[in-house]
Formats: C-alpha cells, structure tokens, sequence
C-alpha cells in the first residue's frame, strides 16, 4: 500500500454500529476514499484487535464498561486526531439512561429477575465489567472533534472525513449540526 | 402620546416605547435576542436567562426582564454574550434528561434548535441525571419532567391564560417539577383539558398523546382556519399528514383568547374516528338503499314537492353561506325553517320588546367581562359549552371582579366564585325575587322572608337574594352573563329585566356556532310536520335536533358522521365534516371569520351550499 495515504481506525464502543452503517451509506464516495486514506482497523470491513499508529481515530458508542475504556484510551494514544461519531459517543446517547440506576441492581433485575430459576449474574474473567456510570467518550479522553446525531448522517460522514483530508479538524456549523 | 426612548443596541439607535424591554424593544425593530422562557402572551420571568445581553459594557442582564432607559447602550452579540448564552443553553440541557434521539419533539424543539444554533457539539460539564416523573394518566396531555426546563411557560399559561391555575411547580432545586393542584396525577386534577401548556411548551416535556410520533411541525402541512365548536370562534392552525389531523394549535395570541383552544376544537378532532356518511341512503321498509348524489337529490326534491307542512332545521355548526342557502332553498318549498340557538335568540328579542330594553345593554364584546367589578353568572355550564369565554370569567375572578354564580347543579366555577348560590329548578324564582326586592325596595332579609312567603312554596334562600341585590345595587360596571342552557322564556325575562333595573350589561350565549343566524328569518316548527329536513351538518345530534326528528313523519337528515338521530332517519344525505367546509361564521361579537377547508371532500358534494343550490325547485 502507498506510503502517503492517510491511516484511519474505527472503533464501535457500546453503540449499535448505526454510525458505522451510516458511514458506509457514503455510496460512491468510498471509492475516493479508498484512493486517500488507508483503514487500519474498522470492525464492519475488517478484522482486527489492536491498534497500530494511525492518523484519524474514530470511535462510535458510549463507554459502559472496562474494554471501552481501554479501547477508548489505546486509540487516543496510537492516533493524532480522535474523531467522536455519533450521539453516543459525543454526549453518552440512549446508554445513559441506564445512569439513574445502581450498576449491580441493572445486572440483578436483566439475569436474574427476569430470567428463569437457574439464571444469574454471568461472572467471568473473559466480561469486561461494566463502568459506574455510561459515559460520552471525552469524559475518558480528549477528543479533537465531534460529529453528532443518531446517526450522522452519510452527508456529515463525508464532510468530516472531507476536512480531515485537507488537514482541518472537521466542527459542524449550525446549518450542518443535529442531533 | 405614548413618550419614546432612544438607545443603542449593536452600535444601532433605535426607537423604543417607555417602560418596554430591551427584548421587545429589540424584537420590534428586527434585532434577534433567542429566549426560551419568553412567549409573546405571557408575563415574563427571567428563569431562562437566554436571552442576556450586555448593558453599556459593564453588566449582563437577561433582556426580557430589562426595561430600557435614555442612552442605554446594549450588546447583543459579543463574544462574551455568546460564551455565556452557550453556557446558560448547556447548564440547561444537562440539569435534565434530555434524549433527543427518542423525544417526541425532536425537529420541534426550541431548545434543540437553540443548541444547534449555539453549535454545541459537546460538554463542557457534567450531567446530573435527576430521577423525574412522567406523568401520562391523562388521555391526552403527557407531562414528561425529564425533558422540562422549568421556563414556566406552561404554569403561566394555566394561570394567565386560562385563569384555571391548575399547574405549578412543585419541589426544590433538581427535585422541582410540574405539577397538577397538590401533586395529584393530571386525569384527577382541575385540569380542564384546554391544551394550552402543550402548546406553550418549548421542548418535549408537555405533549399530546395521540399526536405524538405522527410528525413534527415541520413535516406536516398546515392550514389556518376558525373552529367551529361554538360562538367564540377561536382561531386554529390544523396540522395535518397523510390526510389524518396530527394536532391543533391556538393561533389569536395577538387577543385576550392568548392562542387558546378547548378540549373541543384542540383535542377531539384529533380522535374522532365516527364512522362517514359516504352515500346518500333511503331506508324503505325495513330495505336500505344507496344512491348516488344526483339520484338523491331527485328523491328530496320529489319528497319536499310532495309535502305540505315541512319543517327544516339546521345545525347552528354550519357556514353562513350554507345556512343561506338552506334557508333560501327551503323557503321555495314552504318550508318553516329554524336554525339551533335562534329559539332563545327569537326569545331575548321578545323580551327586549317588552321590558322596553335597548340594544346597548348587550355586550358585544365579550372580553368587556375581564373589565367587570361584579359578575353575575347564570348557568355555570358555559365552562363546557363555550370554555374560551370561561377562562375570560376565571381570569376576571383572579383580578378581582366579584363573582356571583347561579346554577341549578354543580357550580362549574366553584373554585373561582366569591358567591355560589344554588337553585332548584325552574330558574324564575330566585330572579324573580330578586325583581321583586328591588322593585318593592325591601331592605332587609325579615321583610324579604315576607315577600317569598307571599310568593308561596319558594326555595331560595333569602340571604342568596340579598347578595345579589347588594352587589348589582352598588354603582359599579356590572356584567350578567346567561349561558346557553337557560331554560325557559320566564328566567331569561326577569334576568333582562334585572339588567335594565340595575344597569348591568349582558352576556348571553345561545348553541348556534354561527351567528349568523340572526340575519335570516325563523321560526318555529310544525307540530305535526309530513316531513322534517334536519341539516345537522359536521354536528352530532343535540336536543332539539333530536326533538324534532321525534315529531317526524317523513325524516331527512344530512350530517357529515354517523348518529343516533341519522339512525333514526328514513333518508340520510352526506354533508361535508368542519375540517372540510370553507366559507365563513359569524362569532358571538359579531365579527366575519373565514372557515378554510383542510381536507378535499371525501364524499361527492363539493359544497353543502351547492346542494342546496341544487335541490332548488327553481327551474334554471
């Protein structure tokens, strides 16, 4: 691959990839964007578990628990610039309204209460455990830029990855942001 | 003269009123503050803080609440504002709990737009996440405190609006929320159902339920018109998508009415799904039989040449120009022809006559009643007949006029009444007595029990009487109001004669919507009529429709939904609903108000007034 393509990382923290589906609505401007940038990792066109050094890091979802924040935290320091995709990860999204409740009850009532007798908590090494509270990503980390809405749309997607490429940090005016 | 003040804002002089704001003053000559807590038929309270600007460069200062002054220089739109405004916007947006991605005004927010205006792409703070109620139990309005910023729109609205003063706020710092009375759930409060807080509400913590997810404002189209459901005459602009009514909204913010509606013209047309006369149906012997338009109206043309004594009555929910026409048309057959409403109308001009009475003694306009010191009302049930006009009575009350209700039932205005008299039924005695005392000048309650002895059998309580004559005797602007219920010629008699004995100005309030009526010729009906034609138009039955269908030999009835009374009718013609109509009405002060139609019709009739230009026995 060529040397002075742009590299890019995605990553979808607890979201529900609609971001990512919205990125991938971009139609044909994908195929530019495959003339200029090189994705690294992004979890809808590839597979893979870490992060090298790239460019533009881009995260989806809210932080609910420990693996978020680490992939929050391994991006922040393998990219230049982090891109927040997406209410989730901009203000913390739908995710938070689970904040009214204590962590422990949530997990009781959703295994247990509502399950049969022989339900329970699911206990191992392997779950992340979940954070006190869902988070917005720049709560965790800095982000340099963000790009609400539920999802963004493939139009905002587009113009973010647009000024990036001319080396601007992308910020929604008021005709382009929603949310 | 109203004396004016000159002041400079954004480096601009402008001319503003004395004893305006900033915010109006800025509004009036095109310069944009945002408010959110601001409404154009409201008090203002500063609890927004959003609109803030900066006062000869020292100061900030919300503009709503400021007044302006000789040589003041503001700033609208400095950095400084700008970074403050932002601030006051998030502090706003994080206090609650805001998810704008499932709210059902996401697209028709205020604070919405405001934030993205404001470019605020993220947090500078953290969220609090308070624990709110929501508050569904009533059938339509929903209370969602979580989406609420206390801008206390919808609690002004329900006080200085509708003078109902059901909401408030209830609870401290992240606990405050609104309420209904004493905290009590909406369906069981005082809550007369009139919308107006909905409508006020800047975000999506008051809404509608069965408007909610069918479209935001601006993806519905809308048209403006006037409802129909009494003499008020309120203005609406009706909001609809995929031929269905997504919600009503108030549009006379300039007047007294403050852009209110009631249960009738906001709410119920958003759920009314009775059943269509599609098809003009003739039942025969047991047989039923549709027919085309055409067909039908050969059929009512034959029935009407056919009969001598026809009685024709139409709804007083009926455009002025269809009402001509009906009448018109009716006439051709020697039709008598009365119009629901104009009995008593037909009655009040009788009594005039008699008691010598001059015109002027009837307000014609009834806002007139929030300048009243006493208010005498008789027949509370005006709350429910014509609620606009009754928020006019509350408001009133809450400032200080004086007000006596008269009802044989429940007194609707009990929270509000400074005297509440109960009567038995008829209504005659107490105003009688009333009459009575004046004319006799009896001074005293041992006196009067004298003369209610001498009446015989009476049951007013004495004292009740006294009242009344006390208050209406001082020498104050004095206003009896006669809701549409009064019962026979006797009350309304003695009522007018009370007037005129005192001075006191009137009120009085018959069923017809449109007024109109009063420029045509009626009268009342057969008795024993050989075919009864009730025009009852986008209404259901009522009483005297009803009354007159019972004396039918041959019944007629054209109405726009299904009912009892089209049930009982040996012909049923389709007419258009009021969403359908265009023309105009006559409201009860007197004014022409133009009816725009929202819908196409969806039966084969283009007009109701063509139809009966059509069953003309005129030979064209």
């Amino acid at each position: 691959m060529a040397e002075d393509k742009t590299k890019v990382a995605t990553a979808c923290m607890c979201g529900c990839s609609g971001c990512h589906m919205s990125f991938l609505d971009v139609d044909k401007y994908i195929k530019d964007l495959a003339e200029q940038v090189e994705f690294q990792s992004s979890h809808v066109i590839m597979d893979t578990k870490e992060f090298e050094e790239v460019d533009i890091g881009i995260l989806e979802g809210t932080i609910t628990n420990e693996e978020n924040v680490e992939v929050a935290e391994e991006l922040r320091e393998n990219c230049d610039i982090l891109v927040a995709w997406g209410d989730c990860a901009c203000f913390g999204g739908i995710m938070t309204m689970r904040n009214f409740e204590d962590v422990d009850d949530i997990l009781e009532e959703c295994y247990k209460e509502k399950g049969d007798d022989k339900s329970e908590v699911p206990k191992d090494e392997s779950i992340p455990t979940l954070t006190d509270k869902a988070k917005g990503v720049d709560e965790i980390v800095e982000v340099d830029a963000y790009i609400p809405g539920c999802p963004p749309s493939a139009d905002l997607i587009k113009y973010g990855f647009e000024q990036l490429l001319e080396g601007k940090t992308p910020k929604l005016d008021k005709d382009r942001l929603v949310y | 003269m109203m004396s004016e003040v000159e002041l400079k804002v954004n480096d601009e002089t402008i001319t503003a009123r004395k004893g305006e704001t900033v915010l109006s003053a800025c509004e009036r000559n095109g310069i944009e503050i945002p408010t959110l807590c601001e409404h154009d038929a409201l008090e203002n309270v500063m609890a927004c803080r959003v609109c803030i600007v900066e006062v000869n460069g020292e100061q900030i200062e919300p503009s709503c609440g400021l007044k302006v002054g000789e040589d003041m220089e503001i700033k609208t739109n400095t950095d400084k504002i700008e970074k403050y405004r932002k601030i006051n916007l998030e502090l706003i947006y994080l206090n609650e709990n805001h998810f704008c991605m499932f709210c059902e005004s996401d697209g028709d927010c205020e604070l919405q737009d405001l934030m993205w205006e404001h470019e605020i792409d993220s947090f500078d703070y953290p969220r609090a996440f308070p624990e709110q109620d929501v508050e569904a139990s009533h059938d339509f309005i929903v209370i969602d405190n979580n989406r609420c910023i206390k801008c206390g729109r919808c609690v002004r609205a329900c006080e200085e609006i509708v003078g109902n003063e059901t909401l408030g706020f209830g609870g401290r710092g992240l606990d405050n929320e609104i309420v209904a009375d004493t905290d009590v759930p909406l369906a069981e409060s005082s809550c007369i159902e009139c919308g107006m807080c909905q409508q006020v509400c800047p975000t999506g913590a008051i809404f509608n339920k069965q408007s909610m997810f069918k479209g935001t404002s601006r993806e519905c189209d809308s048209t403006i018109t006037t409802c129909m459901k009494c003499s008020i005459g309120c203005g609406t602009e009706v909001y609809k998508r995929s031929g269905d009514i997504v919600e009503i909204m108030g549009t006379d913010l300039e007047d007294e009415k403050g852009g209110q509606l009631c249960k009738m013209g906001r709410f119920d047309p958003v759920i009314d799904e009775d059943e269509r006369i599609e098809k003009v149906t003739v039942r025969e012997s047991g047989e039923e039989e549709k027919i085309d338009i055409e067909e039908g109206i050969e059929k009512v043309k034959e029935k009407l040449e056919d009969s001598d004594r026809i009685s024709a009555l139409a709804s007083g929910e009926s455009t002025s120009e269809a009402l001509d026409k009906f009448e018109k048309t009716m006439r051709e057959y020697g039709a008598l022809v009365d119009v629901v409403g104009a009995e008593r109308d037909r009655i009040e001009q009788e009594v005039m006559r008699r008691v010598n009475m001059i015109e002027g003694h009837l307000i014609d306009d009834i806002s007139e009643v929030m300048k009243a010191d006493h208010l005498l009302v008789y027949d509370t049930s005006i709350v429910e007949t014509h609620p606009v006009f009754a928020s006019f009575i509350r408001r009133a009350s809450i400032n200080g006029t004086k007000l006596i209700t008269v009802d044989t039932g429940e007194d609707k205005f009990w929270r509000h009444a400074d005297i509440s008299i109960t009567i038995e039924s008829p209504n005659t005695q107490l105003t009688r007595l009333v009459n009575e005392v004046i004319k006799e000048g009896v001074a005293s309650i041992q006196d009067l029990s004298r003369v209610s002895s001498i009446l015989g059998g009476v049951k007013v309580h004495p004292e009740d009487i006294m009242t009344i004559v006390r208050h209406l005797e001082e020498d104050t602007y004095d206003i009896i109001v006669l809701g549409s219920k009064m019962p026979d010629r006797w009350s309304i008699r003695h009522i007018f004669e009370l007037a005129k004995l005192e001075g006191s100005y009137l009120v009085s309030l018959n069923k017809a919507a449109n007024q109109y009526f009063k420029s045509l010729e009626t009268e009342e009906l057969y008795n024993n009529p050989d075919l009864t034609y009730i025009y009852a138009s986008g209404e259901k039955e009522n009483d005297k429709m009803m009354e007159e269908a019972e004396k039918a030999d041959y019944l007629i009835v054209q109405a726009a939904k299904r009912s009892e009374l089209t049930d009982m009718a040996d012909m049923v013609i389709p007419s258009l609903t009021m969403f359908e109509k265009s023309g105009t009405i006559e409201n009860i002060n007197g004014e022409e108000k133009t009816l725009n139609s929202v819908f196409d019709p969806e039966v084969e009739l283009d007009s109701d007034q063509n139809f009966f230009e059509e069953l003309s026995a005129k030979e064209v």
